[in-house]
């Protein structure tokens, strides 16, 4: 299945790192973000939601396939798919891939592997269903990652992409901010203000509310969540409006596109002709 | 030159220039500043007491359950969530609503005058608790600034002008609130030093000493040829200019 020679990772053996991983360092705080949010993931049980509800998936869909999740991060969907599965990877450029949760339940062939999204590890024609959650409008070069999501899957398979729909384009001024600010900075910025709006939410809740979604940060129950999804919506360094590229980058290499939820494709690739 | 205890303010006042930032770069994507126009002004709307109950004519936007409610004299004087009284909104023609309070026997007879307002900065309420903001907006602002300058301990004063509010927070460091119709400005000096939110002129004019990793941030985005949609961009080694160009919308 893979294409070169992985090695353990000296941290955590479970772990396969590719030689040929280049420079991480821009992901170096979103990964340390996903890495330390456990307790979080443990309640957000709308990732399954997010999987199998957005992409109008049947509740068996990934039994006994073969399946590679690009920008795994810490399994919040992966772990979904990981139950169901004959084979599962887990593809993440940065060290939140060492937080995916080990206490559940995995196929027999599982392997988390440190790897670039734009440069896979993997043999072509290797897989049944290449995911690809949330990740590819925070990549460097998203068209070479989509290029690979084609490479990997083999004819008759499918893949499944999220990005970013158009209606969070206004986003992209608020980045072209946020990804400045001093990295050991951010985090600070992003827990106090979004501790300030919250608590003028108890006095304002509409004030609050305008506020929020004028800098895009959402209410959430868990506090680590709110930080989270706001430090991932306005401080990655790319931030690509990809929605309306998607359809037209496959359909044009044979494959048929269809979106199911604004930025979530189910993209087929034709079956081998006899 | 920023002396210490002014540089720990100026550090805790800067994130909310971040916000001040962020929202006029977010705001400017889509030209619309309803945010803007949420803080200038209060926003009041009257009506009289018949046949014990008082109906307001609102726009849709207006949130009805955050606004103060007061009444003729004194009656009542709280935010309507607050209110235990019986009230409902209904919805009107041509982008209004009807906003209905029920009022209690003996309260007010009809045409009693009652009055609905709504001012982002009530959340900061001023000593003594008496919101009244119309026509005197930067003045409620100066003195609910100062309320919260010394909930946190600080020995803040207040000079209220003709027009303008100033907040002493130290010696050396003051905030200005300008415009008692409508405000306009709010700044921040220290020293020579001076950061100015242009609330009317939809700008920021920000001291790289003063918010460094405001300035620094601004410099870097321009320097990386960072567009911003709808946003005018001047930088220099000590100051950061943001414009909006297209304040198509500044009411809400």
């Amino acid at each position: 299945m893979f294409k070169r020679r992985l090695v353990p990772s000296p941290r955590d053996a479970s772990v396969l790192v590719d030689p040929q991983l280049g420079d991480s360092s821009y992901v170096a705080s979103f990964g340390y973000e996903w890495h330390h949010l456990d307790a979080y993931v443990d309640k957000e049980v709308l990732s399954h939601g997010h999987l199998f509800g957005r992409f109008l998936l049947e509740r068996d869909y990934f039994r006994g396939k073969a399946v590679v999740d690009v920008g795994c991060g810490n399994g919040r969907i992966g772990r979904f798919i990981a139950a169901q599965a004959a084979g599962y990877v887990g593809v993440d450029l940065s060290e939140s891939v060492y937080a995916f949760p080990k206490h559940l339940p995995r196929p027999p062939s599982f392997a988390l592997v440190r790897a670039s999204g734009t440069d896979l590890p993997l043999d072509d024609d290797s897989v049944d269903v290449a995911v690809c959650w949330g990740v590819l409008h925070h990549m460097d070069d998203p068209e070479a990652a989509m290029q690979e999501l084609l490479r990997v899957v083999r004819p008759g398979g499918e893949i499944l992409v999220y990005v970013y729909s158009t209606s969070l384009d206004q986003r992209k001024n608020l980045n072209g901010l946020w990804k400045y600010l001093p990295a050991e900075r951010q985090r600070h910025y992003i827990e106090s203000l979004s501790d300030a709006i919250d608590s003028w939410r108890d006095v304002d809740e509409f004030f609050a509310i305008q506020l929020a979604s004028q800098v895009s940060m959402y209410f959430k129950s868990n506090r680590d969540l709110q930080i989270l999804q706001w430090f991932d919506g306005v401080t990655p360094h790319y931030h690509w409006s990809l929605q309306k590229a998607i359809g037209p980058f496959f359909e044009s290499r044979g494959f048929t596109a269809r979106e199911t939820a604004p930025g979530c494709f189910r993209i087929r690739r034709p079956p081998a002709k006899p | 030159m920023i002396e210490k205890p002014e540089r720990k303010l100026l550090d805790a006042i800067q994130p909310y220039v971040l916000l001040a930032a962020s929202t006029l770069i977010s705001c400017s994507y889509n030209a619309n500043f309803a945010a803007f126009g949420l803080v200038q002004q209060p926003h009041s709307y009257r009506a009289r007491a018949k046949a014990g109950r008082v109906s307001f004519e609102v726009p849709e936007w207006l949130p009805f359950e955050e606004c103060l409610f007061t009444g003729p004299g004194g009656a009542l004087n709280a935010v309507v969530k607050h209110l235990a009284l019986r009230r409902r909104a209904e919805p009107g023609a041509g982008g209004v609503r009807n906003c209905i309070v029920e009022l209690p026997p003996g309260l007010a007879g009809d045409g009693s005058e009652f009055t609905l307002t709504y001012f982002a900065w009530f959340r900061f309420a001023a000593p003594p608790f008496d919101f009244h903001a119309e026509g005197r907006a930067a003045h409620y602002v100066g003195e609910a600034l100062q309320h919260l300058a010394q909930s946190r301990g600080l020995v803040a004063g207040l000079d209220l002008q003709e027009d303008a509010a100033v907040v002493q927070l130290t010696d050396r460091l003051r905030i200005e609130v300008v415009g008692n119709q409508v405000l306009t400005e709010l700044s921040v000096l220290a020293s020579a030093e001076e950061t100015t939110i242009g609330l009317g002129s939809l700008t920021l004019d920000v001291s790289g000493t003063m918010f460094p990793d405001v300035h620094h941030a601004l410099r870097d985005a321009l320097a990386a040829g960072e567009v911003f949609r709808g946003l005018a961009l001047n930088v220099d080694a000590d100051r950061a200019l943001l414009h909006a160009r297209g304040a198509a919308d500044v009411q809400a």
